[in-house]
């Protein structure tokens, strides 16, 4: 898994480009000059997903609207071990793709891709993460492109969401727990 | 990739542009008249033995 | 070129025949004129002018003799010329160039005299020159007389050779000489080789026949549109170029200007003003780095600390798994999960118990499942927990980063404002003085079309790179296409030589370049510093505009004519020392130097100076001067003089001057 390449059409592909700095022969760059918060497509691959899950969005591709993106192998190789991390997070917690539990534990430690089963294992699980990847660019347009108009907004929303965030997770009490597990 | 270029013919190709150029700084030709006989020149000078 | 002899008959104010022989001593180089203020010093200079390239400066285009003209009658004709015998190439050449005038009419208005002349004079020009016999004369096809002139000093250049006193301080104030010197050490052929070769190039990659690939067919399409596009920008570019050098220079000039105020208080004002531009561009360039360093921290482990919930929540359920297997105290040896699932699939036990989901048996087999290998899950857990210590350290850092870039990026927002207002009062305070009210004003709005000059350029430079890298893209594509097609390979042939041409050319172009760039800065400083009695140095940008390495705020006259000397010097002297003569290129010249009144602006301290080094520059140089100038400069120049001549007037009855009966002495 994260070894093949990655595209993505319609209106999420847009907001893909609306968010990270774009590179290489991109025709279209005029329509997406705005203020980046992400510095490449794989930073927000990386990271939609989990707020995506966070905000229980998932999304599903919408061709009504041209749009394309997306990332070679190389690219995505290269932040395989983050991808993965990512991907046993949301393997391990989502409990609408699997209720059962101990399945959620198989399906986060079980990487082989020998069989066909095994294959087809990976794909369903890689819709759950590209699903909530897509949910994850729709949170942070909303909160982002449109209603930032210029470099100062984009900054100061920067600020707020990350406050935020922080906030509402109460995070003290988080990472207490969190350093208590692991430190057992 | 690169086929081995005749040295020669690289040096005669650049005699005769500089040649070229240095009468046209009086005879003023226009640009594209000068572009085609550069052109010519060097198809010839290429293709000749 | 060596000048030899100028004659001139009824031209101008010159009545009858006047002859100058030129000095060519090669030690006493220097032929000087020397006349009163109106008495023709000019019209030598315009001579030349005339009679190499046909240029008529003249205010009163009529080039006949006044009193010469006063005397026709209706239908008599009187020519005026002016010949010119110079060396070139080793050939003696004589150009003569006429005019002949008819007279149309001729009556009386009261008591003036008015004699008409037809509008256009007959022109007759000849350039012949002799064979080496001495004797025989072999004259140029009328039809090549011009071009001919042109390889001898090409009229482009003519301006400095053959200047008046007043256009001196212009030289080296122009905007772009760089035509003027490329061409003078013949990089001009370099450069239209190079350009040419360029668009021939393109050409041979435009046959690449590209209809058997759709990539390389696409490639050939876009390298088409973007080259076009290319070319657009480049304009465009050039056009914002000028614009923001325009409005740069207008701000400087106007800077300058309140720079010279007297009153302490506006000059303190500016200084001010200046150190606090300073700070705020520094301020300017922080803001924008804090933008990046925020966007970076942004971007540093986001899923560390935006997956924080979820990430408690999947450790907590794992720690909860284990306590569940923690019931089961052992694992039944060599036992693994597929097993369990193999015995659950079929129904029943080892023993033959049926294993019925629900029930217990069945619930003791799943316990047991849960804590039997296979032994990557225990390790890929411990993995997965190790990963989690390791990014939970950088959360709350993630936060505090954050939360400190936008703190910083608020300070130095209100810094730059501060600044701003700061420079306002300081502009106000230059404002409330009357005089410098409209400079300041000027200054302002030149300062405001700057930066917007400068926004576009940066634009425009954007786009153009972006182009260029799209054109690279397509020009890879296609001659990877050609290099596999068998029916492309002689065009292939074709590119691969012409490219190398156009490499080296370009790498002997550069090189030269800067030879001509370096030798020339050296020279005009040396000569600069010869000339000058303070402490200056000056360099050459890539226009070859003469600039002052350190900043100054004003120039006097005198200062600027220094300046023009000493590049005007440079550049004959490149030209005489061949710098970049090669058997086959054939480039440098002799050229002379012709002055008319050269120290009209200058101050006495550098015309001494400026004579002690003039007469090494060029191989001859002829100067018209003012009798009281010469008194001054023959002290240094007396010794380098070969021929020197009076321009006298006639004088009537009454011993006045009479202007238009000049003559040469």
């Amino acid at each position: 898994m994260f070894d093949k390449d990655f595209r993505i059409t319609g209106k999420h592909a847009n907001y893909w480009k609306d968010l990270c700095e774009l590179a290489g022969n991109v025709p279209d760059r005029e329509q997406h000059a705005n203020f980046k918060i992400f510095s490449a497509y794989i930073d927000a691959y990386i990271v939609c997903p989990l707020i995506g899950y966070q905000y229980d969005r998932k999304g599903v591709i919408d061709n009504s609207e041209e749009g394309n993106a997306g990332m070679l192998a190389e690219v995505i190789s290269k932040r395989r071990q983050e991808l993965k991390y990512v991907y046993q997070i949301l393997m391990l917690v989502d409990e609408e793709s699997e209720p059962d539990e101990d399945k959620r534990l198989y399906r986060a430690f079980t990487f082989s891709e020998e069989n066909t089963e095994d294959k087809q294992l990976i794909e369903e699980n890689i819709k759950v993460f590209n699903s909530y990847f897509l949910g994850g660019l729709e949170v942070l347009h909303e909160q982002f492109v449109e209603q930032c108009h210029d470099d100062d907004d984009y900054l100061k929303t920067m600020f707020d969401f990350v406050r935020r965030f922080y906030e509402e997770q109460d995070s003290e009490a988080i990472k207490d727990g969190i350093e208590k597990i692991l430190n057992q | 990739m690169d086929q081995n270029l005749d040295e020669k013919k690289l040096d005669k190709i650049k005699l005769r542009i500089l040649e070229m150029e240095t009468d046209n700084i009086v005879k003023k030709e226009s640009n594209p008249a000068m572009e085609d006989k550069i052109r010519k020149m060097i198809i010839s000078e290429v293709e000749k033995r | 070129m060596i000048l030899n002899k100028l004659e001139m008959y009824n031209f101008r104010q010159y009545i009858g025949h006047q002859s100058i022989e030129f000095s060519s001593d090669s030690e006493k180089n220097v032929t000087v004129l020397i006349g009163v203020n109106t008495s023709g010093k000019t019209t030598i200079v315009r001579a030349f002018e005339w009679c190499f390239y046909g240029k008529n400066a003249f205010d009163d285009t009529v080039l006949l003799n006044s009193e010469v003209r006063n005397n026709m009658n209706r239908g008599d004709v009187q020519e005026t010329w002016v010949s010119i015998t110079f060396v070139h190439d080793e050939k003696v050449y004589t150009i003569k160039r006429s005019f002949k005038y008819v007279c149309s009419e001729r009556y009386s208005e009261g008591d003036k005299l008015i004699v008409n002349l037809n509008k256009k004079p007959e022109e007759n020009l000849s350039l012949e020159y002799l064979q080496s016999d001495g004797q025989t004369k072999t004259p140029i096809d009328r039809a090549n007389i011009t071009e001919s002139m042109d390889r001898v000093l090409p009229k482009d250049l003519s301006d400095y050779f053959f200047f008046g006193g007043e256009r001196i301080s212009s030289i080296a104030d122009r905007t772009d000489l760089s035509k003027a010197v490329r061409g003078l050490m013949r990089l001009d052929v370099l450069e239209n080789a190079s350009n040419h070769l360029k668009t021939v190039v393109k050409g041979f990659e435009g046959d690449i026949d590209t209809t058997g690939d759709s990539n390389a067919q696409r490639a050939k399409d876009g390298l088409e549109t973007y080259t076009k596009r290319k070319a657009e920008y480049e304009q465009e570019l050039a056009n914002y170029d000028k614009q923001v050098q325009y409005w740069l220079g207008k701000e400087k000039e106007y800077d300058a200007q309140l720079a010279k105020s007297n009153i302490e208080q506006v000059k303190k004002a500016k200084q001010d003003r200046d150190r606090a531009q300073k700070a705020l561009e520094a301020e300017v360039q922080r803001l924008s780095q804090v933008k990046a360093e925020m966007v970076r921290a942004f971007n540093t482990r986001p899923y560390a600390f935006f997956g924080l919930p979820a990430i408690k929540a999947s450790l907590e359920m794992l720690e909860v798994a284990k306590e569940k297997a923690g019931e089961v105290k052992e694992s039944v040896p060599a036992m693994e999960q597929d097993a369990v699932d193999y015995l659950i699939n079929r129904g029943y036990c080892i023993c033959g118990t049926r294993l019925d989901p629900g029930t217990i048996p069945y619930m003791k087999v799943m316990e047991e499942r849960r804590v039997l290998p296979p032994e990557h899950v225990g390790d890929a857990v411990r993995q997965y927990k190790d990963k989690a210590e390791g990014y939970l350290a950088g959360t709350e850092d993630f936060k505090d980063k954050i939360e400190d870039k936008y703190k910083e990026y608020r300070a130095t927002k209100r810094r730059i404002v501060q600044i701003q207002n700061e420079i306002e009062e300081q502009s106000k305070f230059i404002i409330d003085d009357t005089d410098a009210k409209e400079i300041e004003n000027k200054r302002r709005d030149a300062h405001t079309k700057y930066i917007e000059a400068k926004s576009d350029y940066d634009g425009c430079s954007r786009k153009l790179g972006e182009c260029e890298s799209n054109i690279k893209n397509c020009e890879s594509a296609i001659a990877k296409y050609a290099k596999n097609s068998a029916k492309n390979q002689r065009t292939a042939l074709l590119i691969t030589y012409s490219q190398k041409v156009y490499e080296w050319l370009l790498e002997t172009y550069r090189g030269k370049e800067e030879i001509v760039r370096d030798e020339l800065q050296r020279r005009v400083n040396d000569n600069f510093a010869k000339m000058y009695h303070g402490e200056r140095s000056i360099v050459i940008d890539d226009k070859y505009r003469v600039r002052y390495s350190d900043i100054i705020t004003e120039e006097s006259d005198g200062l600027k004519a220094v300046k023009s000397f000493a590049f005007i010097a440079s550049l004959v002297s490149m030209a005489k020392d061949k710098i970049l003569d090669e058997d086959d290129m054939k480039l440098g010249q002799f050229y002379p130097l012709v002055m008319d009144a050269p120290f009209s602006n200058v101050d006495e301290i550098h015309i001494d100076n400026i004579c002690r080094i003039l007469p090494n520059t060029a191989n001859q140089v002829v100067m018209a001067v003012m009798q009281k100038d010469w008194e001054y400069a023959s002290v240094n120049l007396d010794k380098y003089v070969g021929k020197s001549y009076r321009i006298e007037k006639d004088r009537d009855a009454n011993g006045k001057e009479i202007e238009t009966a000049t003559h040469i002495m």
